[in-house]
């Protein structure tokens, strides 16, 4: 057990990323398309969750509404490119700025508000979204949604096939993930999550509380719309049923079992929640519930989720409790004993 | 214009109908530690939070170093060089130690958007430079072993002692301490104390400080101010107010 | 009489009995709510599952009030049992924890009913009585006014219990502070799943009315109850079923002129965007009490 542990400590780090890498890279040419288009699904969902656990994770404010961020950016790059056939790098940067834009207007009122507000506001906001793409017609054909959205075009090249989006996809979450990751790890990224655990304790050491929050806000939403600009080019085809609130669940879920607060996490946490339902897909009707169980066992045994910090977790959950159940039992133990021997 | 490093006006806090904080008016002196003792309750904290800007005051005014700082905001009084720790502890529980004192360098360090993100070279040299100010300010306080425990799984006085390294790196000229031995025993918080004396004296600052344990303010304090229910009932060295009926009337009663 | 009026009138009296609706699922959310400050992501599930048991009764051709009794009752059952495995061990952990393991239960009720009841909505028997008084020209139906006294009752009663039985005193006690509360002796372990089943047992009742008014039950009204229910209760400020009552009936009624005045797209948007506009200008909730950061 202890060489395991030592194989994972930090000084094999840089090995296990390579070797994560190599596979990565290898990925594609050993695997069917069907199984490309499950790790590209993930990469989506990594954009998001990575948006998702800076706001929820490090700053603290619990974003129900994700995936009505990510349907904004979609929307935006789905239209542009529909009606007025701008190119889709342009179309990209638009629909980041767009769901970064609409961050910035949800998160002000949320500066006033308790967490749950917090949830309730960003939860308000996914549905008026939603309320609006299934009725505006005009724009977003309703729930019919948007068809025959072009396929992502770079400086002439076409991503038509599974490899080369895989690959553009798979480049698109690395730079994100060494700039998040960056931006977790400087003076920023640290005033964020001092912002979270204590807001006062932040500003008597001089950080702008409130500018920190807005900025964790729309960094994390702008990822959410260069996932949705990315999404609507390789599915082609975006409707309202893709930015329902269970998505916004599904993506806070990854974020908590991936582990709060842990930028790596996001990764784990999205990899397991597009995987996990296709390995127990023949369980069909029994899938959603036995999600739930793996999710409830999560929360009672490892809290903190896969790679999330003990101390975030702030834990006093059944582990720790057992654990102090065995101390009682142990100190009880020996008292027993120390006092045999005093009557010997 | 007096040099005062902080001075008060007329400090009024009125809660509604609570008077929390009575027409106070005081001063800190450069290299001056200034007590503030007084029962639970007689406005001490609330006085303190005032200086802070976490309140702003219902009347009176705050200068620091003959400037108006009343009404400023809490996060940009570290700006001025005002720093202050709290009673009830205001650590950053899910951080390292290291990462709280680095937090507490947060606006020493200049970094450009690029640099943040790219990790640049001047980054690295910021961030070196930093820990290295980190680690001098824990060894101060004795917690440099812990650097990269988290800061919630630490002892308590340990705490306590990396809340007042998170407020010294901040190079403050005027420190405010909230009962920094609260909860400490009795060789914990003469050691504490002892520490802050000594970090006084090196770097030629200012303290407030806000204790009840009073056989170390009065070992420690310049000047003393003791308070009841909102106002001042005696301001002066320790002999004096350790002889002041008044003050003996408050605390042990009207025996 | 006019037109005009009496439209305005019957959206009125339409708006009332939707946000009668809500507050009546919103009264059992704003009490687990208050005890422990958890955002109960179950609560829609759970009596959406109530509601289905009650459709099951009804369909044996049990007596109503029995069925609804009965349903209530097995509900709360099961409302104490997600208590007991789900949430109690984790209860003194950060409180995204309880909130994901609430959510996981949600998952797995809403996976029971549909294997039970299967996915389609199925249509609910419209047991409440269908006549009418008029009120020159202005049609005022029976089951309108007998949501609004059935809510109005609810919410009286529950207040009336929180503050005059050892009960709602020990529960009051414990939203002040566990910890006292506990230290006083108060079984925590008895009173708290009692709150979750009483919680389970007003939201059956919310959700069978709301069933047998608009005839449809289906197992997405879980996840829908859970956010509006949520937003009723803090719409109107948390721990206070006033509060709760209000919040639904603004919700009800807000929604159900933007349906009228404006269009099916405005009945979505505009109970959030109150929502939104409330919280932004009164953060606590309509009645909800400010709560004092000590520093």
């Amino acid at each position: 057990m202890e060489q395991i542990k030592k194989l994972f400590s930090a000084k094999y780090k840089r090995f296990w990323l390579a070797l994560m890498f190599v596979c990565l890279i290898a990925a594609p040419f050993v695997t069917s398309n069907l199984q490309k288009r499950v790790m590209t699904t993930i990469f989506i969902y990594c954009l998001l969750s990575m948006g998702n656990m800076l706001i929820s994770g490090h700053a603290g404010m619990l974003n129900m509404g994700q995936a009505a961020f990510y349907g904004v950016g979609a929307y935006i790059a789905a239209i542009m490119q529909l009606n007025y056939g701008v190119p889709f790098i342009l179309c990209f940067i638009v629909a980041g700025l767009g769901a970064g834009l609409c961050g910035f207007l949800v998160s002000i009122p949320c500066l006033r508000l308790d967490t749950d507000f917090l949830s309730l506001i960003t939860t308000a906001f996914s549905y008026i979204f939603l309320a609006i793409v299934r009725n505006w017609m005009s724009v977003t054909r309703g729930p019919m949604g948007l068809t025959a959205i072009p396929p992502i075009e770079l400086f002439g090249y076409k991503f038509s096939g599974a490899t080369s989006i895989y690959f553009l996809l798979l480049g698109i979450v690395v730079v994100c993930y060494i700039l998040m990751n960056n931006i977790v790890n400087s003076r920023i990224g640290r005033a964020i999550q001092a912002t979270r655990d204590d807001s006062i304790g932040a500003q008597s050491v001089g950080v702008k509380a409130d500018l920190y929050k807005v900025l964790a806000f729309v960094i994390g939403t702008t990822l959410a719309g260069f996932a949705g600009a990315l999404y609507a080019s390789y599915i082609g085809y975006i409707s309202p049923n893709n930015f329902v609130y269970d998505t916004s669940l599904t993506i806070m879920q990854m974020c908590i079992i991936g582990g709060l607060g842990s930028m790596p996490g996001s990764i784990i946490g999205a990899a397991f929640f597009v995987v996990m339902p296709e390995l127990i897909r023949p369980l069909a009707v029994y899938r959603v519930g036995v999600g739930g169980i793996i999710m409830i066992a999560f929360m009672l045994f490892r809290p903190q989720g896969i790679l999330g910090s003990r101390a975030f977790a702030c834990s006093t959950g059944i582990q720790e409790k057992l654990k102090q159940k065995h101390m009682e039992w142990k100190m009880r133990k020996q008292r027993a004993e120390r006092a045999g021997e005093g009557v010997r | 214009m007096s040099e005062h490093v902080m001075e008060a006006q007329n400090i009024k806090m009125y809660f509604g109908g609570v008077h929390a904080v009575d027409d106070i008016s005081v001063y800190v002196d450069k290299n001056e530690i200034l007590g503030i003792i007084g029962p639970n309750g007689s406005g001490k904290t609330t006085l303190v939070n005032v200086l802070t800007g976490i309140y702003t005051p219902t009347e009176g005014k705050c200068l620091f170093n003959g400037q108006d700082i009343t009404g400023k905001k809490l996060q940009n009084m570290t700006g001025l060089g005002i720093a202050r720790t709290f009673q009830n502890l205001r650590i950053f529980k899910a951080l390292t130690v290291m990462d709280n004192i680095l937090v507490g360098q947060h606006l020493t360090i200049s970094n450009s958007p690029w640099d943040i993100l790219f990790h640049g070279k001047h980054y690295r040299e910021t961030e070196r430079k930093a820990r290295e100010r980190a680690m001098e300010a824990l060894e101060l306080v004795g917690l440099e072993k812990n650097a990269d425990d988290f800061a919630g799984a630490i002892p308590y006085g340990a705490q306590k002692r990396l809340e007042l390294a998170r407020a010294l790196v901040m190079d403050p000229r005027l420190l405010m301490l909230d009962e920094p031995t609260a909860g400490l025993n009795g060789v914990e918080s003469e050691e504490l104390m002892m520490l802050v004396k000594e970090i006084q004296q090196r770097n030629q600052i200012s303290i407030i400080l806000i204790e009840h344990n009073m056989k170390l303010m009065m070992k420690l304090s310049d000047r003393v101010l003791v308070m009841d229910a909102g106002r001042e009932i005696a301001l002066g060295v320790p002999a004096e107010i350790q002889s002041n009926p008044v003050v003996i009337k408050a605390y042990l009663g009207e025996g | 009489m006019n037109t005009e009026l009496n439209y305005f009138l019957q959206t009125t009296s339409n708006g009332i009995s939707l946000g009668s609706m809500y507050s009546m699922i919103a009264v059992g959310y704003s009490m687990v709510y208050s005890l422990l400050y958890q955002v109960n992501f179950a609560h829609g599930d759970l009596y959406v599952f109530g509601t289905f048991i009650a459709f099951s009764f009804i369909s044996m051709a049990l007596p109503l009030p029995v069925a609804i009794l009965a349903a209530g009752l097995l509900t709360a059952l099961i409302g104490m049992t997600i208590e007991r495995t789900v949430y109690r061990p984790v209860r003194y952990a950060n409180r995204i924890v309880p909130m994901i393991s609430a959510l996981g239960a949600a998952l797995v009720l809403r996976t029971a009913a549909q294997i039970i009841w299967g996915p389609e909505a199925i249509a609910f028997p419209q047991f409440l009585p269908g006549g009418s008084f008029n009120l020159g020209g202005f049609t005022l139906f029976h089951k309108n006014i007998i949501v609004l006294l059935f809510a109005t009752a609810l919410v009286v009663g529950l207040t009336w219990i929180m503050n005059h039985t050892k009960f709602g005193r020990a529960t009051q006690c414990i939203v002040e502070n566990m910890e006292a509360a506990q230290l006083m002796g108060i079984p925590l372990n008895k009173i708290i799943p009692l709150v979750y089943g009483l919680g389970g047992f007003f939201g059956v009742i919310g959700g069978i009315m709301y069933s047998g008014y608009y005839g449809v039950i289906s197992i997405d009204m879980g996840i829908w109850g859970t956010v509006k229910a949520w937003a009723a209760a803090m719409l109107g400020g948390v721990g206070n079923f006033y509060g709760a009552f209000l919040g639904g009936l603004i919700l009800g009624v807000s929604e159900t002129f933007a349906g009228a005045y404006i269009s099916s797209a405005a009945k979505e948007a505009l109970g959030y965007i109150v929502i939104v506009l409330v919280l932004v200008f009164r953060p606590n909730g309509l009645l909800g009490k400010k709560k004092v950061v000590k520093v």
